[in-house]
């Protein structure tokens, strides 16, 4: 019998721990116990045996550690053969009478993925993958992958089972007492990724005791499709007279064991300091009762790395501002791949309040499926909320899903048939909630019923698919109420319609209505109550306008979705903007207090941008209490002050050219922090406050610039990166924060960076300069390599080379041409430079 | 004994001392502390502070294991053959004991999610997280520590200082070993990377010796004490922050030719310990 179809009727029983019992046999700390296969594969066999001699259905090989990163693959074949051979001899020996199956274990590799960790996800897949084929090379019945800590991780494995198996792949992961994996995700965002993927069992292991996992055994019960595996631990270690014991004894586990099983739980073992007495206790209790039957949960979600969007009554706010469409801004970061920028369209969304990101990064003259990825990438490294991502690229949409971690939203598929077969196979393969457009070959259909019978066409064949109606989301396409004034109702009815009749969820891009007509916004946020009055899900918005924030806490308020109004008491505030009229009074005082001390400060400094260090010499007797001497911007950038040097900014650009305040205010304040800073009077903190503030004031001066014909003025090139195998970099973004003050167009190449891409950017550019960063003497050789290629690739570079461990000294034996001990030494070495 | 098992400590944030500003300050970059006048910085800390300390997540794994001398070397579970295994630098530090205690401290991967996403953004905040959780990760060491002194106290047992891979002539690739005999990712959640790099980054991996007070130390408490354990860690930590070496001149002096114990040249029981080797 295969085990998916005993485990319909029947509750299956796992083993119990296998560290605690090898150590009794004589395994030393720290020697790997996977070895123990090949050379006491009697013993390992006979632990096996006891466990299903106690009734264990599942017994799991010996291959916890398995992996090509601890073993030569040779040695690692070795031992998965070894390891499954002794298992199925045990089940061989054993008296046991039940159902016998041998799992392949594999546990976390122990390396940590990017952007935290860096390793590669898609090195650690194949890592899994390795083992995962060995296994079923050489028999098993399922792959247990457990034990995994990091969501990420545990996608990476899952995927590898599913690439490379047809084998049943149970999934368990480990959680704190905090109820969240070590990497934050809650047991609702594990269930919505796994089961998007196909896992097929699901559940928790290791860690804690049966009573600490009784939370999020139950959330994994009110959540899950497919049935749920525990295995706890037998409580906590400690030593007595020489010997481990555990602080819960098999009575009371079995106890606890039963008590999940009689919820719902239909997979049970225990982990470390479980015996087979444990497992015995488990079957004997519960051999008589009868399974609880799995059923369908009808929760729609997504989820991040952290947590689970569900779509319930409350409707859920996607933001829409991650998109080029109808903005010169976003198009121009998009084609400089400044992904600074997007992930700062990213978190003024969050902090908005909106629940999921949309993704759209396409422009006809960019690799989207490069740029899809990397932003996704980067966008989940400092972003919790789930993402949408949205392309019409198929090649760029499995990009992004494939590395997405977590269960993602798909932007979108239609009723064409052609879409829905390229569409669909990825939500098989990845999971996702999918938004359904209701068109097809035929366009987008005027009533409200042709756009019913195409979502009920898209039902039908999501099913062939093997994805349910929870996971499809329908937009019924908010068309401009200009161009046709039923436009709106007849997506109003369908919305009402989809959602009482076929019972599925509804979203909708609300912002299109009210194109071409003055004042949007208002037409628009009335467009979003209507559609949430007629049970809208989710809303595709920008949470940017405030009349849409207002809509929405309004409406939630009004619905019974916000107890004693406490949401709406506490962020309405927030939407409520001052009036036109005192704004601009505040405005006009500003404005003439700094234009008056501007002329003051004119006349001083008009040594301008190319005569970097005249200026210098300049400025070399003020400081901050020369309060005379200094204007009111140059003082909010010493200062740190980064609205009101923006405000500065902005008012003096309405008379002054932008490359005047630059040269004469801009530069010789930070000039003023940074010579304070050599002088030791003022330090990193104040150099960096001060250098956010100038970035304020430069925004608002390459936003006239983009304007009018005036060029901006670079001082040139300059690329930089932390080398390969180092993985932080806040040293290298202060240097390049600084540069960039100085006028540097700095190109970042990131962390961890390969010697071969930096020499890349450089030639490929003709860059004069280059910054290098290591942290650990373990990366300064990465360091050495990078320099001996760039001085054989591109022999006019100089290179400056910065970092935690190193000295002059060290920079001077691996060749570098200068040694910044600070961010500001190595700016002053870049300007002398070119 | 030498004892299988690998404890898991966790903390909550009041198990912990409380931030001291100054040493953070002095992680930032900044010399003393910031004057009155200086609102911005001291309201952007403020705020670090609110956002930073919430996410932490204090968490120690440790173990306890016998140590065997061969002369004057200690027998270390480190390298390939641990016999040959030598580091005259940790040797000096943990003379005279019998035991050690290697543990791994993390402040979990909260902070470094907060940091990744504020040096996008706002930088200077980013540095003051990242030296708070410098100042975190030492306190979390101390805590850790001063609960398990105070422990072996009580069986009349002393601890040296701590001491880190990488610092003095301990290797760093040391780090392997102690996530090996540690298991580091699945007890507390630390990975360790090709370049030995450690991630979440506030993270410290360490060893310290215990030994028994001698009759001397008994009697008139530990004379060396201050000397030794006051402030005296020897870490590499993952940013190499605090790489001065004063303390091992320091434990250098204590042994030159005195009693590991009382720090007394005439002291009987070092005289015993000589005549046993």
């Amino acid at each position: 019998m295969k085990i998916l179809d005993y485990l319909k009727n029947h509750i299956v029983y796992m083993d119990g721990g296998m560290g605690t019992l090898l150590q009794k046999q004589g395994l030393k700390p720290g020697e790997l116990p996977e070895r123990w296969n090949i050379s006491h594969p009697d013993i390992i066999t006979d632990i096996h045996k006891t466990y299903y001699d106690a009734g264990s259905n599942i017994v799991t090989s010996n291959t916890f550690g398995a992996n090509c990163l601890k073993f030569e693959e040779e040695e690692l074949e070795e031992i998965v053969k070894a390891a499954l051979e002794n298992a199925r001899r045990a089940a061989q020996e054993s008296k046991g009478t039940q159902e016998k199956f041998v799992a392949l274990d594999i546990g976390p590799s122990g390396k940590l993925l990017k952007p935290f960790g860096n390793f590669a996800f898609e090195d650690e897949v194949e890592v899994y993958a390795k083992t995962i084929r060995l296994g079923v090379k050489y028999g098993a019945d399922l792959i247990l992958i457990e034990t995994m800590n990091d969501s990420y991780d545990t996608k990476a494995a899952l995927l590898a089972a599913k690439e490379n198996s047809a084998l049943p792949v149970f999934v368990s992961n480990a959680y704190g007492e905090d109820g969240k994996l070590m990497t934050g995700a809650s047991p609702a965002a594990m269930v919505a990724m796994l089961e998007g993927m196909h896992a097929d069992v699901i559940g928790v292991n290791c860690s804690l005791g049966p009573k600490q996992l009784a939370g999020v055994v139950k959330e994994y019960l009110q959540y899950a499709s497919v049935p749920v595996i525990v295995m706890p631990n037998a409580g906590l270690p400690r030593s007595e007279n020489g010997k481990t014991v555990y602080d819960v004894h098999s009575e009371e586990f079995s106890e606890d064991v039963v008590s999940f099983i009689k919820d719902g739980v239909r997979v049970a073992g225990g982990c470390c300091g479980t015996t087979p007495e444990y497992i015995r206790a488990v079957v004997e209790k519960t051999k008589d009762l009868e399974p609880v039957l799995i059923t369908e949960k009808e929760h729609t979600m997504v989820s991040s790395y952290t947590h689970a969007v569900v779509f319930e009554d409350s409707p859920v706010l996607i933001g829409e501002r991650i998109n080029p469409t109808g903005k010169k801004a976003f198009k121009e970061a998009l084609r400089k791949s400044d992904i600074d920028y997007i992930l700062g369209e990213g978190i003024a969304q969050q902090d908005r309040g909106v629940h999921i990101l949309d993704v759209n990064v396409g422009l006809p003259e960019i690799d989207e499926k490069a740029m899809l990825e990397q932003v996704t990438y980067e966008l989940q490294a400092i972003i919790d909320l789930p993402l949408q991502i949205d392309t019409t690229d198929i090649a760029a949409m499995e990009a992004a899903l494939r590395i997405y971690n977590g269960k993602a939203m798909i932007n979108s598929v239609n009723g064409k048939e052609e879409v829905m077969e390229q569409i669909f196979p990825l939500v098989q393969k990845y999971g996702g909630l999918v938004v359904c457009l209701t068109l097809d070959e035929d366009g987008i259909p005027d009533s409200a019923e042709k756009r019913i019978e195409i979502a009920e066409k898209i039902i039908r064949k999501a099913a062939e698919y093997g994805i349910g109606k929870k996971d499809l989301i329908f937009d019924t396409l908010a068309m401009t109420v200009s161009a046709d004034k039923n436009a709106a109702l007849a997506t109003l009815q369908s919305l009402r319609t989809i959602k009482n009749e076929l019972g599925c969820h509804t979203s909708l891009g609300v912002s299109n209505v009210s194109f071409g007509l003055p004042n949007r916004e208002i037409i628009t946020s009335v467009f979003f109550t209507l559609a949430m009055e007629n049970g809208l899900s989710a809303a595709i918005m920008n949470p940017k306008s405030n009349e849409m924030m207002k809509a929405y806490y309004a409406f939630r308020a009004l619905h019974g979705l916000d107890d004693n109004c406490a949401d709406y008491i506490e962020k309405i505030g927030e939407y409520v903007t001052i009036p036109a009229a005192a704004q601009a009074a505040g405005g006009a005082g500003t404005a003439a207090s700094s234009s008056s001390a501007t002329a003051s400060a004119n006349g001083q400094a008009g040594a301008g941008q190319a005569s970097f260090s005249g200026q210098t010499g300049a400025f070399a007797g003020q400081n901050l209490s020369g309060k005379e001497s200094i204007t009111e911007l140059q003082r909010a950038i010493v200062k740190g002050l980064k609205e009101q040097a923006a405000t500065l900014t902005a008012k003096l650009i309405e008379t002054e050219d932008p490359l005047k305040i630059v040269n004469d205010q801009v530069i010789p304040a930070l000039d003023i922090v940074g010579q304070g800073f050599e002088k030791k009077t003022m330090y990193l903190p104040q150099l960096l406050m001060s250098a956010e503030a100038a970035q304020c004031a430069f925004e608002k001066i390459k936003e006239q610039m983009a304007k009018g014909a005036s060029k901006s003025v670079s001082r040139g090139k300059f690329v930089i990166a932390t080398v390969r195998g180092d993985i932080h970099d806040i040293g290298k973004n202060i240097v390049k924060l600084i540069l960039e003050n100085y006028g540097f167009d700095v190109i970042d190449l990131g962390k961890d960076v390969p010697p071969e891409k930096i020499v890349q950017a450089v030639v490929e550019q003709n860059v004069p300069l280059v910054g290098l960063s290591a942290l650990m003497t373990t990366t300064v050789p990465a360091m050495e390599e990078t320099i001996k290629l760039l001085r054989k690739e591109a022999p006019w570079v100089k290179v400056a080379v910065g970092g935690a461990v190193l000295t002059q000294e060290y920079a001077d034996s691996i060749g570098a041409d200068f040694y910044g001990k600070d961010a500001m030494a190595t700016v002053r070495y870049a300007v002398q430079a070119v | 004994m030498t004892e299988q098992i690998i404890y898991i400590e966790k903390y909550d944030t009041n198990d912990i001392k409380l931030v001291h500003d100054a040493e953070v300050w002095r992680y930032a970059g900044y010399k003393g502390i910031p004057g009155q006048d200086e609102t911005e910085l001291l309201d952007l800390f403020k705020k670090v502070k609110a956002e930073t300390l919430p996410v932490l997540s204090y968490k120690v794994c440790y173990r306890r294991m016998d140590l065997s001398w061969d002369g004057d070397r200690p027998v270390l579970p480190f390298g390939q053959e641990p016999k040959e295994f030598v580091s005259k630098d940790l040797a000096r530090c943990i003379r005279g004991c019998h035991q050690i205690v290697l543990f791994a401290a993390t402040i979990g991967m909260g902070i470094d999610r907060l940091i990744l996403r504020n040096q996008r953004t706002e930088i200077t905040k980013a540095l003051l997280m990242q030296a708070l959780g410098a100042e975190r990760i030492e306190a979390l060491c101390d805590t850790f520590c001063e609960k398990l002194a105070e422990e072996f106290g009580k069986d009349g047992l002393i601890m040296t200082p701590r001491f880190s891979p990488g610092y003095g002539d301990l290797p760093l690739d040391t780090q392997k070993d102690f996530f090996r005999l540690l298991d580091c990712n699945r007890k507390i959640g630390i990975a360790l990377n090709d370049s030995l790099l450690m991630t979440p980054s506030k993270s410290v991996t360490a060893i310290f010796g215990i030994r028994k007070l001698c009759p001397e130390e008994r009697v008139n408490g530990v004379k060396n004490k201050n000397k030794m354990e006051n402030g005296s860690r020897m870490e590499n930590k993952n940013e190499m922050e605090n790489k001065s070496g004063m303390e091992i001149r320091n434990i250098e002096e204590i042994h030159e030719n005195k009693c590991d114990r009382c720090n007394n040249t005439a002291c009987e029981f070092r005289q015993q310990e000589e005549r046993k080797k």
